[in-house]
């Protein structure tokens, strides 16, 4: 029976294959031989090895034998046996281990399945396909899912950006309004401030502008004294309870004081400062202080006042800043204008004092100088009518003579004195009027003529028919010619030609006084208008004077804005007024 | 220890020694594969024994793809096993792809490990003409997935648990259902991949940790030319020709595995 079961065995209709652990064959039946074209004899003791192809053989280690050895049997593992020739034989095996003669054996079985394994390499492949398509479909999926995401994550980040931007935009709008909100308010800072000229509305503007316009809590000013060791808190806004304006805060060492004068130019944002003895409820507030200040030095500080959580941007600084320099502006104009004022306030004083000497001479000399005259005018009729003044060399006649010339002298002299005293200060103005010089010159001229005819000089005029005419204070302009010929008759000797002329040049109206037989050295031409000078030698008829006379001239020539020069030379002097022609047409 | 580390590995300690002893299983198995071995030397080290993430009972769930895409991801998987321990001076034991794994692994933390035991070991599978013979070709590697994309089906429709009769360990009749047949097929093949598309023979010179190298004869997946090569290219490396023929010495020949690690472990003290 035994005999029986291995010749079935061998002749079965299944392969069947013994091997040990080591891998060699053991037995193999001649159905498993023959389907791998060899005779058992060939694959007895051969290495199992030799009828695997190799992804068999990786198998086999890795998998089939591992199985085997540890769980005792294997069912429907499919494997590719390679024939003699190399043909692929696809099976499923079984198999169990056994002990066999006290070693272990492994008993397998072998099905081929050509037919079944081309069914199944063709349900794998479309399993392959399938998964394929799965695949593809899952791939599409995600990849439609992940451009979904991406489209949303794009759409939110457009939205993010939209709204980061239209932020920014705000922003910048309400910076912008910001800007030119600071802008009005700093012009109309600036035109109150510019507009003033008093120091405490200049501060109380801008404090109070500054305090509206920036919402601050409270605002002050600090102005320091002329020698920079005191502030005083000049002017507040709003008026907080415990008013500090007028506060004064003494700089000394111990009693230090935040002082900006050392950072012109510099805002300074503080952080809340310890309590502040001069202004007790901006205790635990956010301080920006600024130094009003120009190229002169440091005038005071603005000081601004806010809530902790707030703070200064650098717009409200940069404002803060330029409202400071208009400040300092605007106060140092104050102070010069107040200064300017002082200065009207002393002129006015002086040109009082000034007046009220003019007047006091006036009174002071004059009047008995007057009454002298007046005296004398009745001593000589009294004098006459007795007879004394028959002989002219009598002492009393003699004595009043040199009375009467003396009192003569002495009022010219004040009269000339009180002229020049009166062209110094300016105070009377010009009496202009036009006139034509072909009608004043000659009406002028007459009371000349008998002088000279007396002394023996000859005066002519020369006047060309066509001048323009002639706009002038006509009293200033008697008194220089009077002077002009009055000197020319003095000094000329006997026989000498004085002429009167008027002529035009391209650029003026000249009016000349020119006398013979005299001459002035050019080195005099300059001194002969100071006070009190004379030409030495030089007074052929004696009449003396004042030596004020040119003077004179030569502050009336100044007053009226004409020029006068000399011209001498040839036996001849001139003096020759000048009327520049704009004038002249006036 | 690293509850997650121990539960997502599947480890495993005993043994009555201090000196530990890592035993890395290879391609298409789990840490049952050493069970012939490890009694030998339960009374002198501390075992360790694990799962690669994928294979056996480690925690699929913590699978992913890309980490495990080439052997240093399998690599990470000692060095996390030996943190989590906190295991130094390790003698660490691989069998087949556990080899290189083991040698990638001591590059990264040299200084946890004693020794190297590296069973039935090549650094690259595939043939690189002409002067290196890793033993297949890219052809071979295709046909091994297909072959295990066919078996797959086969244990997929192998529904029913299997009670075996083993006289040898009666206790392991749920070992296919739970190691074996139950491991997903896609992530068998990506091991597979990994495994037999490494070339780490770039690796060998920088190791520095001595090892001892089990050359099968007749070893159809690491041949003897491979041994050679790796002896060559190892630092401080002895090699070991063995009578056991086949690929899986420890399970095919345990006593003599047993008794060649034993001798080195001895001479090396």
């Amino acid at each position: 029976m035994t005999c029986q079961i291995d010749e079935l065995l061998d002749t079965a209709p299944c392969g069947f294959l013994s091997f040990a652990d080591d891998g060699t064959i053991v037995a193999v039946n001649a159905t498993l031989a023959a389907l791998l074209e060899y005779e058992p004899y060939q694959l007895e003791g051969a290495a199992i090895a030799s009828i695997l192809p190799i992804a068999s053989r990786i198998f086999y280690q890795t998998h089939f034998f591992p199985l085997l050895k540890l769980h005792g049997k294997v069912e429907e593992v499919y494997l590719l046996l390679r024939s003699q020739q190399g043909g692929d034989v696809p099976v499923l095996i079984n198999g169990m281990r056994q002990e066999q003669a006290g070693s272990f054996v492994n008993n397998c079985i072998f099905v081929p399945i050509h037919q079944r394994i081309q069914y199944e390499e063709e349900l794998l492949q479309a399993k392959k396909v399938a998964e394929a398509a799965t695949q593809a479909q899952n791939e599409a999926n995600i990849a439609l899912k992940q451009a979904q995401t991406a489209l949303e994550l794009k759409q939110i980040e457009l939205l993010e950006l939209n709204a980061q931007l239209e932020e920014q935009v705000q922003q910048r709008t309400a910076q912008l309004q910001q800007a030119l909100n600071f802008e009005s308010l700093l012009q109309r800072i600036t035109a109150k401030v510019r507009d003033s000229l008093d120091e405490q509305q200049i501060l109380q503007t801008a404090v109070q502008e500054l305090g509206l316009g920036l919402g601050v809590e409270y605002c002050d000013v600090e102005i320091y004294q002329a020698d920079q060791t005191r502030v005083t808190i000049a002017y507040e806004s709003p008026r907080p309870l415990t008013a500090a304006q007028g506060w004064f805060l003494q700089i000394t060492p111990t009693s230090p004081v935040v002082k900006l004068a050392f950072i012109e130019g510099e805002a300074l944002q503080f952080c809340p400062m310890p309590l502040n003895r001069a202004r007790p409820h901006t205790h635990q507030l956010v301080i920006l202080a600024c130094s009003i200040y120009d190229d002169q030095g440091v005038l005071g500080d603005l000081w601004l006042f806010r809530q902790q959580e707030e703070s200064f941007n650098h717009l409200e600084i940069r404002l803060v800043q330029q409202v400071a320099n208009h400040c300092a502006i605007a106060l140092r104009q104050s102070r010069l204008y107040r200064e300017a004022q002082l200065q009207v306030q002393e002129l006015e004083r002086l040109n009082q004092l000034k007046d009220d000497f003019l007047n006091t001479v006036s009174h002071e000399l004059r009047t008995p100088m007057s009454s002298i005259k007046l005296a004398t005018q009745m001593l000589e009729t009294n004098l006459k009518t007795l007879g004394l003044f028959a002989d002219e060399s009598h002492a009393i006649a003699r004595s009043f003579k040199i009375i009467r010339e003396e009192g003569q002298r002495e009022m010219g002299l004040i009269n000339d004195l009180l002229d020049m005293a009166r062209l110094d200060a300016q105070t009377e103005p010009l009496n202009l009027a036009t006139i034509d010089l072909q009608l004043f010159l000659p009406y002028f001229i007459e009371p000349f003529l008998e002088r000279t005819r007396h002394q023996d000089q000859r005066l002519s005029i020369e006047i060309p028919d066509s001048l323009p005419p002639l706009t002038t204070d006509v009293s200033y302009l008697e008194r220089i010619l009077t002077e002009l010929l009055h000197n020319a008759c003095k000094y000329s000797p006997a026989g000498a030609a004085i002429a009167l002329s008027a002529q035009t040049t391209p650029t003026a109206l000249e009016v000349r006084v020119s006398n013979s037989g005299v001459e002035i050295p050019p080195t005099e031409h300059e001194r002969i208008f100071g006070k009190f000078y004379r030409i030495p030698n030089h007074d052929p008829w004696k009449h003396g004077g004042t030596g004020l006379g040119l003077a004179l001239v030569k502050k009336f020539v100044d007053r009226l804005g004409i020029g006068i020069r000399v011209e001498s030379g040839d036996g001849e002097t001139a003096f020759v007024l000048e009327f520049a022609i704009a004038s002249a047409r006036v | 220890m690293n509850q997650n580390i121990s539960s997502r590995n599947n480890i495993t300690v005993f043994g009555q020694g201090t000196q530990p002893i890592l035993f890395a299983h290879g391609f298409g198995c789990d840490q049952n594969v050493w069970r012939f071995i490890t009694a030998a030397f339960e009374d002198d080290y501390k075992l360790v024994l694990f799962d690669y993430v994928g294979s056996g009972k480690s925690d699929l769930q913590a699978y992913s793809p890309e980490r495990y895409s080439d052997l240093q991801g399998y690599a990470q998987d000692v060095l996390d096993v030996c943190t989590a321990l906190d295991l130094t001076d390790v003698i660490f034991v691989g069998h087949s792809v556990s080899s290189v794994i083991g040698l990638l692994a001591s590059l990264q933390a040299p200084q946890r490990f004693n020794r190297l035991v590296l069973v039935a070991p090549s650094p690259c599978y595939m043939n690189d003409p002409p002067s290196y013979q890793g033993g297949f070709d890219r052809r071979d590697i295709e046909e091994l997935l297909d072959l295990m994309d066919k078996n797959y089906i086969g244990w997929t429709s192998f529904l029913a648990p299997v009670i075996m009769q083993n006289p040898e360990h009666p206790e392991l009749t749920q070992e296919l259902e739970t190691s074996f047949c139950s491991t997903d097929p896609v992530i068998m093949r990506r091991f597979a991949e990994a495994t037999f598309f490494a070339d780490n023979r770039s690796d060998l010179p920088k190791v520095t940790v001595p090892s001892l190298i089990l050359q099968c004869a007749d070893d159809a997946i690491a041949p003897t030319e491979v041994g050679h090569y790796m002896h060559r290219h190892l630092r401080q490396s002895s090699l070991q020709m063995m009578q056991a023929t086949g690929h899986c010495p420890h399970m095919s020949h345990p006593e003599e595995t047993i008794q060649l690690i034993q001798t080195y472990l001895t001479e090396a003290c």
